[in-house]
């Protein structure tokens, strides 16, 4: 007759080394973890063992078993999975496109990392996200189809962590009933969150990435206070961090169409694995300010100059217009403290017989971002968006996705060469600061520009990405040689090419 | 450019599927061409919509799979509408009357049935899943509806068939009550 072998687990061979007290202790902590975690055994089990797995860690670099449950906490669980999924988020204006336009291994995903001065723990981060999911109910959410509309309902899982496969911003599995629409990921030093974009735009996310990290580094021992781009993840979500803030704009009396005449593309084949690569582009921020005063111009400005001259490189067309979707961040003209998407975009076009020097592209640029990104035409914008979709809301599903799938399909991105979104500075609390090495963003892959570019500043460094669907290297090649030109110190990583 | 890798190597993945949805998606466009130019030429019954329809059938529910709520409901209905479709369509092209009239009352009574037990197993994780199946009873229920009030009606099943539906329905609604409402606002929210 064969014997059942009962396994003993490392967390079971701790408790046999711990003395009455100690014990009594951890018995308690989990008897009251167990109050706070109302959900199927299955989804309880891992979430315990995620308790397990912390305190076992700490127990490894010689905390005590009272400060382990003290910053282990279950208050900081609070209800989440004590009470039923009900909460349920309609999608927000500009996030209506991408589940309906989406196609298999073509999806709306953007990244933002940290690179933190040490190796990441698994074992805590993992707690970070348990307890820092619950601040962030429209994140807590699973794709659902509509009869008119996709929306966002509740799940109350265990949102897991993942070690980074080194294929950045790749298609998030959103078919399940209980699949996620962002992931958490890490690799030796680098916490990285990948969203799908339905959930929320890039300054939504850095909020995420920010409460996220400051978990992480309390759960380590590290504490600071809490700025005013993050959340403090004790506290209760307010209707205005999940509110479609579109809703809230005043409609503006004209409205401006999206449309525009197809943009040159930089010839480079495009790869059957998208995205080919990422890089970042790490620069001195004073260095780059200052080469960027020096022509009269801001960073992104003399980014976008420089990201001219590049296309201007890597493609063979000779006439018509190279254009760079630039996207506006809309809580600088209508604060809120939404996570959910609130930005629009402009396109800075340009003649390709114009791109000839920096110093003769930066009046043009900076004029027609004056023009087009203004809060007169981003309100005409988001006008004609409100009204795009109240006269598609009562056409069902099963018409609208085949048809936007075709426009999607014939249009896509071919009004844009490529994109810069420049997501600013990052600020950390100051006892946060000296953990934290550095930030990045980098965009998802797109349909048919070779590249789409994005940047994020932080203690003086500022890390230029690009994500490029496209093996032909000219495009990044002449940045980093006319960025050198100029001056500036660039230190390149990235992954492997795929 | 001199590189610093700071990412781990990717594993290879295959690419069978994309592979294989590359080559369907070509060699089902051109074997629908060539079905409806020879149709156009033979002349005849329309045969070629049931071909054209099949590799439609198969492409929706084996290669090009629902990228959002794809689960064991969604694609049991997705595959009994089909099918229903299917035999309506060999139906009006071959003129046999018994398929629109017996079997697909029949297919649609045992779908209501088997939906029926699995909601009733595992209702907390269902109730989350029963759109489809909601969609697909409605449907249900308004044919039998028509077929009532047509003048040819003298068969039991469609009748049936649209009682089940309803008795689902009623069902759906006593155990489910408010959450059955929320479920249908977040459904048909515009």
């Amino acid at each position: 007759m064969k014997k059942k072998v009962v396994e003993i687990s490392p967390f079971d061979i701790y408790l046999e080394s711990l003395n009455d007290e100690n014990l009594d202790q951890i018995i308690h902590f989990f008897s009251d973890v167990k109050t706070h975690l109302l959900v199927s055994n299955d989804i309880q089990n891992k979430l315990i063992e995620d308790f397990q797995n912390a305190i076992l860690y700490y127990n490894q670099v010689g905390l005590t078993v009272k400060e382990s449950i003290e910053r282990l906490n279950a208050y900081k669980l609070g209800g989440f999975y004590t009470r039923p999924a009900r909460l349920w988020y309609p999608l927000d204006n500009s996030a209506k496109i991408y589940p309906i336009s989406m196609n298999h291994g073509q999806m709306s995903v953007f990244r933002l990392s940290a690179i933190l001065k040490k190796e990441i723990v698994p074992e805590i981060l993992q707690m970070a996200l348990t307890f820092t999911i619950k601040r962030f109910p429209s994140f807590a959410t699973t794709v659902k189809k509509g009869f008119f509309w996709h929306y966002l309902d509740t799940t109350k899982i265990r949102f897991n962590i993942e070690e980074d496969n080194g294929l950045p911003c790749q298609p998030i599995n959103i078919a399940s009933n209980s699949s996620k629409t962002f992931r958490v990921m890490y690799y030796d030093k680098r916490i990285s969150v990948e969203f799908f974009h339905i959930l929320t735009d890039g300054t939504g996310g850095m909020v995420f990435l920010k409460t996220l990290i400051h978990t992480y580094l309390d759960l380590l021992g590290v504490t600071s206070e809490i700025d005013s781009n993050m959340f403090d993840i004790n506290e209760v979500s307010t209707p205005e961090n999940t509110s479609n803030a579109f809703q809230n704009v005043p409609k503006s009396e004209n409205s401006s169409g999206f449309m525009d005449s197809p943009a040159l593309q930089m010839s480079g084949a495009i790869s059957r694995h998208k995205p080919h690569q990422v890089l970042h582009f790490t620069m001195d921020a004073s260095k780059l300010k200052s080469v960027s005063k020096s022509y009269n111009s801001t960073i992104t400005t003399y980014l976008l100059s420089q990201m001219f001259l590049a296309m201007f490189y890597a493609t063979d067309e000779e006439t018509g217009d190279l254009s760079i979707q630039v996207p506006v961040n809309m809580r600088k003209f209508f604060p809120t403290s939404t996570v959910r998407n609130f930005a629009m975009y402009c396109g800075v076009r340009l003649q390709i017989t114009d791109v000839t020097t920096i110093e003769s592209m930066v009046p043009t640029i900076t004029k027609q971002l004056a023009d087009k990104a203004n809060q007169e035409s981003m309100s005409e914008m988001m006008t004609s968006s409100a009204t795009m979709v109240k006269s598609l809301r009562f056409i069902p599903m099963f018409i609208k996705q085949p048809i936007a799938r075709i426009i999607y399909g014939f249009l896509g991105d071919k009004i844009f060469s490529n994109t810069l979104s420049n997501l600013g500075v990052v600020q950390m609390p100051e006892p946060l600061v000296s953990h934290i090495e550095k930030f990045d963003f980098s965009l998802g892959p797109t349909i048919t520009n070779r590249a789409a570019c994005a940047a994020v500043t932080y203690n003086n460094k500022t890390v230029f990405s690009i994500t490029k669907i496209t093996n032909d290297p000219s495009f990044e090649e002449r940045l980093l040689h006319n960025l050198k030109k100029d001056g500036i110190d660039v230190e390149v990583e990235g992954n492997y090419e795929h | 450019m001199n590189i610093n890798y700071t990412y781990p190597k990717p594993k290879r993945k295959k690419q069978i599927r994309r592979s294989l949805k590359i080559v369907t998606r070509y060699l089902f466009i051109f074997s629908g061409f060539i079905t409806l130019t020879l149709n156009a030429i033979v002349g005849g019954s329309a045969w070629s919509l049931v071909v054209v329809y099949s590799m439609y059938f198969a492409w929706n529910s084996f290669i090009n799979t629902d990228l959002v709520e794809y689960n064991l409901i969604s694609q049991s209905i997705k595959f009994i509408a089909n099918s229903c479709i299917l035999l309506i369509l060999l139906s009006i092209i071959y003129k046999v009357t018994p398929l629109i009239e017996n079997v697909v009352p029949y297919i649609a009574i045992t779908s209501v049935i088997v939906m029926s037990i699995l909601y009733l197993s595992d209702m907390e994780r269902q109730k989350r899943n029963l759109f489809p199946i909601l969609l697909f009873v409605f449907v249900t229920v308004v044919a039998a509806g028509i077929y009532v009030i047509t003048p040819t009606y003298n068969d039991w099943e469609m009748p049936v068939m649209g009682i089940m539906s309803l008795s689902f329905l009623i069902l759906c609604l006593m155990s489910l009550r408010g959450e059955f409402l929320r479920e249908l606002r977040k459904r048909f929210h515009l």
